[in-house]
């Protein structure tokens, strides 16, 4: 521990001594937790610094071959070129201030994290500045800074807030996924294998628990015998005496679940996506304190820490469901909106059409 | 008199070797108007300016009293054309071609139709692909001729054609014009076949007109005179010369006049020289005559 | 006039039209009969199987919209180009009017491949059973069929109607537009640091987002859907 800490425990100890003016007993493990939360906030100290002292000893000695500059929206620090420090600035402000309330009730989990920006121009001198300063990296390669570039920077934002959750729920969650198209999201549960998902999809809500593998991943739960030995007839037919060898008994002892995961590598029912639409979902719908529990709470099943955010877990489930089946059908191109837009541009196309007056002869 | 068609100054050009420069032209109504030149003189071009299928740079036009920059679609309306070069669909058969033809003029006449293709016997059911050249001659001229039009715009439409063809088509024109009588406007080298039947003319070289009036003076009012002696430079001669040739043998002249009449043979009596003959020229020499005056004055 | 316009337009553009007709029909019929073969054999994940085998088709049905569409207008001012437009522009009717009758008879033959996409998927997806959750859309697939070879008709058409050396500026002019404004955009980017689009972008944004003139030919193309 450094002296700087010791300075900090010192000081916390002595103030209340000096103004209760009586004998306070500390308990131990509150006194840990008041220790942890400032080592916290002594190494976010330490990085904001060693960030500070990185840019200048870059801008100072040409390590980085663009001027460098640093700007801090909400809890973040970006190290840019020095030229599109505005660019980014006012995309993560827009990003950040849009951002949905998980990621923004996360933000003193979020404080100290440090992005190093490239714009298109810059993306190979700034990397390089990155990789040896070992520093988040994240290019924005589309044109039009002030659209299209505000897709990664969201995706930034919500990897970061999932990266201060715990071990499990990122295990669980996988890859944070890009996009969350409800059309997209919808076709996938209804077209999910197995028959579990499909009682999922037709609104059964354990059934919908069991497939989000918030139980864990119990590919007894997800698929019936029948169906794990249609995959494998399908799919590894090489694998089917291994595999009435250990699953000859009904899947759900030990030997076959280690079987299906690790031999067959069978794919859960539902992947990122769908996990990720029903996080999103229970957690933009907590009070910050709730979130800051869940992403705390280190002891609870993964089930229960969501039970404790959601409130009535059945009821996020149905809620959740509803939502999704109710996304507008985006494969019926009889919008109004598409019709009229199509009806409009043939017009103009009549128009130009009419208007070669270029229509003479020599 | 009106004019059907009526150009005042019309300009126009087309790459570094062509110009029509302050063309005018006046075509009466109820006219036939033979309109002459040699190849290239500009006469398609002039008809294309006159219906609107090409741009002037300058002047007006009018056909049967409507602009022809702004407002052919009605003159089209009451016009008949045949093009030099056929412009019909090919792959459509004869009766497709006068079904399709018809459905844009309300004054088509579908008896008088039927019986210009029974006399010109032109095949029904037969793409125009497959007609011979004499065949789509006549087509185009049945097509013209059966939305009985007030003006007849003709550009070479008996070039290529057999004389019996010419004759049928050209004969199935001359019985529309006495009948409707409508405005006829052909456009011709054929000088011969025009003197038949036109009762105007102008002629065009290398975009201007060089003359234009009736037949008539056209045709009488120029003569060959051949002359005993040379008579020297006649700056007040009441006639026009068109040109001036030596004769060899006979140690005289030959003139070619315009506008000579008999007791101007006084005039040489005075200028040391006498008529010996006067002679009447052909339209087609007198043609070339004008011609070729136009292209040494030109010089 | 319209009907006669009609008959032209039928009698130019009925053979090339022909195959694109044929293939409209047959491919949703071969694309919907395969996906069935997948999953007629499929226990675990039907669903899943039957999208799988359609989404290989989903790039060829825009593409046959847009050669639909591209042939009929072409097609229809063909004789009037052989012909060098001399008929055409001595009947007695408005040019502007003309080029409108003929845009018209000319749309109304787009409807042929569109009906011929909309039979094909009917009878494709007719003995097709389906697995919960799924739906076939053959009359929404193939009114967006529909929409998209009208806007290749339109475009082509407007392109077609002028004199050859338009539409060679027009094609030229978007050439030199692609490769000079690359170099320039590279360029600035690169030595002033702009953030200009490269012009492939650009179109690209312009045409097939919304609200451009072919963003009907994005979005899900898909026969059976959720």
């Amino acid at each position: 521990m450094s002296r700087f800490t010791y300075a900090l425990i010192a000081l916390s100890l002595l103030v209340p001594k000096q103004s209760a003016a009586q004998d306070v007993e500390y308990d131990l493990a509150e006194l840990r937790a008041r220790i942890d939360s400032l080592s916290a906030l002594q190494q976010q100290f330490q990085q904001a610094a060693r960030v500070r002292d990185s840019v200048a000893a870059a801008t100072r000695t040409e390590k980085s071959s663009v001027p460098l500059d640093t700007a801090v929206v909400g809890p973040f620090t970006l190290i840019t070129s020095a030229r599109d420090r505005e660019h980014v600035e006012r995309l993560f402000a827009r990003a950040w201030s849009e951002a949905p309330a998980m990621v923004k009730a996360a933000e003193r989990r979020l404080r100290g994290s440090t992005w190093v920006v490239a714009l298109k121009s810059d993306t190979g001198a700034i990397q390089t500045f990155a990789k040896q300063e070992k520093l988040q990296f994240l290019p924005i390669i589309y044109w039009r800074v002030d659209s299209f570039a505000e897709d990664p920077v969201e995706h930034a934002l919500l990897e970061a807030t999932v990266q201060t959750f715990p071990q499990d729920v990122r295990q669980w969650l996988g890859s944070v996924p890009r996009s969350q198209d409800p059309q997209n999201l919808r076709r996938e549960l209804a077209v999910a294998p197995g028959e579990k998902a499909q009682r999922c999809h037709a609104g059964e809500v354990e059934a919908c628990i069991d497939v989000l593998g918030l139980r864990g991943e119990r590919w007894a739960v997800w698929y019936t015998a029948a169906e794990i030995r249609e995959h494998v007839r399908r799919f590894a037919p090489d694998l089917q005496e291994d595999f009435e060898g250990a699953c000859s008994d009904p899947p759900d002892t030990e030997v076959c679940a280690r079987f299906v995961a690790t031999r067959l590598r069978l794919a859960p029912p539902v992947g990122s996506r769908i996990r990720a639409s029903f996080l999103w979902h229970v957690l933009d719908r907590a009070a910050p304190s709730d979130l800051d529990r869940f992403a705390s709470d280190t002891t609870a099943t993964l089930e229960q820490r969501m039970r404790n955010v959601a409130g009535d877990l059945d009821a996020a489930v149905r809620s959740w469901h509803s939502e999704m089946i109710e996304a507008p059908q985006q494969s019926m191109p009889a919008t109004a909106r598409t019709g009229i837009a199509s009806l409009i541009w043939f017009m103009v196309a009549a128009g130009f059409a009419t208007r070669s007056t270029r229509w003479r002869l020599g | 008199m009106s004019n059907a068609i009526e150009a005042r100054g019309v300009a126009y050009r087309a790459g570094k070797n062509f110009e029509i420069r302050d063309l005018d032209l006046n075509v009466p109504s109820g006219s036939i108007y033979g309109f002459l030149g040699p190849n290239g003189a500009g006469k398609t071009t002039t008809i294309r300016l006159l219906l609107g299928m090409t741009r002037a740079a300058g002047g007006r036009m009018t056909v049967l009293g409507h602009d022809s920059s702004r407002d052919v679609a009605r003159a089209l309306q009451r016009t008949g054309y045949v093009p030099e070069r056929p412009h019909l669909y090919a792959a459509f058969t004869v009766d497709e071609a006068m079904r399709y033809h018809r459905a844009f003029y309300p004054s088509w006449d579908d008896a008088w139709a039927e019986k210009l293709k029974r006399s010109f016997a032109l095949p029904d059911d037969r793409r125009i692909a497959k007609l011979s050249k004499g065949e789509v001659g006549k087509l185009m001229i049945l097509l013209a001729l059966a939305q009985r039009p007030e003006l007849l715009v003709l550009d070479e439409p008996t070039d290529g054609l057999d004389p019996m063809i010419r004759r049928d088509a050209l004969s199935a024109v001359l019985d529309y014009v006495a009948e409707a009588r409508a405005t006829v406007f052909i456009s011709s080298h054929l000088v011969h076949e025009l003197e038949r039947i036109c009762d105007w003319v102008g002629v065009l070289d290398h975009g201007q007109m060089v003359a234009e009036m009736p037949i008539e003076s056209f045709k009488n009012g120029v003569k060959r005179v051949r002359l005993q002696g040379s008579p020297g430079a006649l700056d007040d001669a009441p006639f026009a010369v068109l040109s001036r040739t030596p004769d060899q043998l006979t140690a005289g002249e030959t003139w070619i006049v315009r506008g000579w009449q008999d007791p101007m043979r006084q005039y040489f009596d005075h200028a040391g020289a006498s008529v010996r003959e006067v002679a009447d020229l052909d339209l087609e020499e007198v043609f070339v005559e004008l011609l070729r005056s136009s292209r040494v004055a030109a010089r | 006039m319209f009907a006669q316009t009609l008959m032209l337009n039928w009698k130019v553009a009925r053979w090339p039209l022909l195959p694109f007709v044929l293939i409209a029909f047959g491919l949703p019929l071969l694309a919907l009969r395969m996906a069935a073969s997948f999953t007629d054999a499929v226990v675990f994940a039907p669903g899943r199987a039957l999208l799988g085998a359609l989404e290989i088709w989903t790039p060829f049905f825009p593409f046959l919209a847009f050669l639909c569409g591209a042939a009929c207008a072409l097609s229809v001012w063909a004789w009037d180009h052989r012909a060098n437009h001399v008929y055409a522009l001595t009947l007695p009717l408005p040019r502007w009017k003309y080029v409108l009758l003929k845009l018209g008879a000319g749309a109304l033959l787009v409807f042929i491949p569109a009906f011929a996409v909309l039979a094909g998927a009917l009878i494709g997806s007719s003995g097709l059973t389906l697995p919960d959750g799924l739906h076939a859309y053959p009359v929404t697939f193939a009114f967006r069929f529909l929409l998209a070879a009208m806007i290749a008709y339109a475009a082509i058409f407007a392109l077609a109607a002028g004199t050859q050396r338009t539409t060679t500026l027009v094609l030229a002019g978007l050439v030199l537009f692609m490769i000079f404004g690359e170099i320039g955009a590279g360029y600035l980017n690169d030595t002033l640091h702009t953030l200009l689009p490269a012009p492939f972008e650009l179109l690209e944004a312009a045409l097939l987002r919304w609200p451009g003139p072919f963003n009907v030919y994005g979005g899900n193309w898909m026969l059976i859907d959720v």
